[in-house]
């Protein structure tokens, strides 16, 4: 299965990443080979019934207790745009 | 006397008796950095390094084996206050608020940090020539890759830059830089090392691991970075045990298992020839080697390919101009929407590479696609696991080349991604069934004696899950033997 550019242009946007013409025909070319491998495990079947993997069974939590994590001073630091206390954004509505 | 030659457990011998001071290990350190064209670094440390290092040397207690010992830090570890880039524009100005706890772990045992190496993009890639901060170059050849995405850690361990590394390994990350480099790399098992502060690729592969010049100093470093923490919950409450200690070359009646899947097409002759050679050096060693199959091996690459990719189109999803890192600032002279934003943002900050595997892990998660690929893949996931879980009841080792091919040249493959994914094969298994594993260089005058290239091929040893001594003794008792 070759990937449409319909279907490109939709996981393009789904992944929130602005394209240009050209770039949707590589990807659309990259994509569709790279998809055409992954279709090899299509009719591989596990006897295992229970997909939880080991990993995320084995995973454990800790107690809800209250600390001082980093200050808002410091969260705002790293943000490419802020005022009295808040991230800016553009406009939404 | 040439500091930077030594390893660890020297050089700690040495500070000890007071012969050396840890500043002059730093000094030399430094100037094979600033003779280097080899572009391993992203961030120096020199004045807090230098700093660290006189402090040491004035209280002249060296207590831990890494007290005053240069260490270098793979650019997706987080230290707080220093740049932590991934080797991405998107993070080019990023400085952590916190520390990995793997730095602070290596900080109370007085490590001194060297700085930053360069990586693939967001560990994504084999060569290291997907940084925004351009390639590293293979120390052995110019006109190699080092590998990657560790290749920066990996070259500046090989070319004495630094005495020992960490990087992280999501699908070879680690293994494989260090096969093209000629130097140790260890994978730990799944949940053996807190990934706190690792910044996310894969969250259920991603390990970050030691790289090294001997086997011993990766036992130092994987005892000094081990252990449960409670900020990771998937790392494990399993005994850190001192595996230097415990470091034993007798492996007489261990038994290695040889998967005949691992040794079919695609694997180069030099390549084929050295891991015979090595082969039969554990038998001289008293191993006996068995045939075994690992059966789904040829679904491995699209199993890695599709659960990492979905796993980091999620964990990428973060960068969005908003909380940190890079945000693409209106141009046009009217109101930039947010959407607009975002997108902008995420197409100037990722490069190719980013975009190629976010796309692809969308591909995978999206509506109508899901169960078709990523719970397919998951569900293969457990067969590989469960492979693995056969192949061990009936041997103690897995051993198997690193990588297919010796280093490849700069630019050789990147412009066809999937022949880079696909000679991934002999590591990304590993990752998905959560195991512990070791690439061990063999030794050079081997290679020449096969009438191979010049260029370091690795081999690599696979363990059970939380046996990392297993491999350790292995590859210290065919270290030793080549001594």
């Amino acid at each position: 299965m070759s990937i449409s550019r319909k279907l490109t242009k939709h996981i393009g946007d789904l992944s929130l990443i602005k394209f240009t013409e050209t770039q949707i025909k590589k990807f659309e070319k990259e994509l569709g080979e790279i998809i055409d491998y992954m279709n090899k495990i299509k009719n591989q079947k596990s006897k295992i019934k229970n997909l939880k993997s080991e990993i995320q069974d084995k995973c454990f939590l800790r107690e809800d207790i209250p600390c001082h994590g980093i200050s808002k001073q410091e969260a705002l630091k790293n943000a490419p745009c802020s005022k009295e206390g808040y991230f800016i954004t553009p406009k939404v509505v | 006397m040439e500091l930077e030659n030594h390893s660890i457990s020297t050089l700690h011998n040495l500070l000890i008796k007071k012969e050396i001071k840890s500043s002059e290990i730093v000094e030399s350190v430094f100037e094979h950095i600033s003779d280097s064209s080899l572009n391993c670094y992203i961030t120096l440390f020199e004045d807090s390094a230098r700093k660290k290092a006189k402090e040491l040397d004035k209280k002249g207690d060296y207590p831990e084996p890494l007290t005053g010992i240069p260490i270098a830090i793979k650019d997706n570890i987080c230290m707080k206050g220093e740049p932590t880039t991934c080797g991405s524009k998107i993070l080019e100005d990023f400085i952590p608020p916190y520390n990995a706890t793997v730095i602070e772990k290596l900080e109370k045992q007085g490590a001194i940090f060297i700085g930053k190496t360069n990586m693939d993009e967001f560990a994504m890639g084999s060569s290291t020539e997907n940084s925004y901060f351009g390639p590293t170059l293979n120390p052995i050849d110019n006109d190699y890759v080092p590998g990657g995405s560790s290749g920066g850690s990996a070259a500046a361990v090989a070319n004495k830059e630094v005495i020992c590394a960490l990087g992280s390994d999501t699908g070879g990350s680690i293994r494989q830089p260090a096969s093209f480099c000629g130097i140790f790399g260890l994978k730990p098992t799944y949940g053996r090392v807190s990934r706190y502060g690792l910044v996310a690729f894969a969250s259920s592969l991603d390990q970050i691991g030691p790289l090294a010049k001997n086997t011993q100093d990766i036992a130092i470093l994987l005892s000094a970075i081990a252990g449960r923490d409670v900020k990771d919950s998937t790392s494990r409450d399993k005994e850190v045990p001192s595996f230097l200690h415990n470091l034993n070359s007798n492996i007489k009646g261990i038994k290695i298992g040889i998967p005949k899947e691992y040794f079919t097409e695609g694997l180069s002759d030099d390549v084929r020839v050295s891991i015979e050679n090595a082969i039969n050096i554990f038998k001289d060693l008293g191993a006996k080697t068995e045939q075994i199959s690992l059966a789904h091996t040829e679904y491995a690459i699209a199993t890695y390919y599709l659960i990492a990719t979905a796993e980091a189109s999620s964990n990428l999803a973060r960068y969005d101009g908003v909380k940190y890192g890079y945000r693409r600032q209106k141009t046009e002279n009217r109101k930039q929407k947010l959407k607009e934003m975002y997108e902008q943002t995420r197409k100037e900050g990722f490069g190719d590479e980013i975009k190629r595997r976010i796309m692809l892990g969308t591909f995978g998660l999206q509506t109508g696609y899901y169960d078709e690929y990523y719970l397919k893949a998951r569900e293969v996931r457990d067969i590989i696991k469960s492979d693995f879980d056969d192949a061990f009841e009936r041997v103690n080792i897995i051993l198997t080349p690193t990588y297919p091919i010796p280093a490849f040249k700069l630019g050789e493959k990147i412009d066809d991604p999937l022949e880079m994914y696909l000679s991934d094969i002999f590591t990304v298994s590993v990752n998905l069934a959560g195991l512990p594993a070791i690439s061990v260089p063999i030794s050079p005058a081997l290679i020449h004696k096969c009438g191979t290239n010049e260029l370091p091929i690795g081999v690599q040893l696979i363990g059970r899950a939380f046996c990392e001594q297993d491999i350790l003794n292995c590859a210290y008792a065919y270290e030793t033997s080549n001594t």
